[in-house]
């Protein structure tokens, strides 16, 4: 956390992740993430409501399954 | 052809003002090709983006 610091006095902080408590964490002043990263994330217990968020906005837009797995990705 | 440089080193060779080279675009094209980062590296990274996509898609369909 040490050099983290001696190198955010240096240059600008950002994070490459799907994984919001680390963003958090480091207070980084940009982020990136790609379908690696979130197919990660979605995995992870603690963000089950947000998998959950974005099943039930899918089932909204569409009523063929593929295509709700589509939106909902 | 003999390669002298990768094309990163032919760019600081020049910016260093140290060498100076022709690069037309056949020898710039060439150089990028040596660089594994310019072209096999974004393709398979891009390769296992669609493929995680898919295996998201995958655990969505199956709640579904």
């Amino acid at each position: 956390m040490n050099f983290l610091n001696q190198l955010k006095s240096m240059t600008r902080i950002v994070t490459d992740t799907g994984d919001f408590k680390q963003i958090k964490q480091f207070t980084p002043v940009d982020a990136t993430t790609n379908p690696s990263l979130i197919y990660k994330a979605a995995q992870e217990q603690s963000y089950r409501s947000l998998f959950e968020e974005a099943l039930a906005w899918a089932l909204k837009k569409s009523n063929d399954k593929r295509q709700q797995a589509s939106i909902a990705t | 052809m003999t390669l002298l440089f990768s094309l990163p080193q032919a760019v600081a060779a020049v910016e260093d003002g140290v060498t100076k080279m022709k690069l037309d675009e056949k020898r710039f094209r060439r150089l990028l090709n040596e660089d594994a980062m310019a072209i096999e590296k974004p393709a398979e990274g891009i390769r296992r983006f669609t493929a995680d996509i898919v295996k998201l898609e995958n655990i969505f369909i199956k709640r579904l």
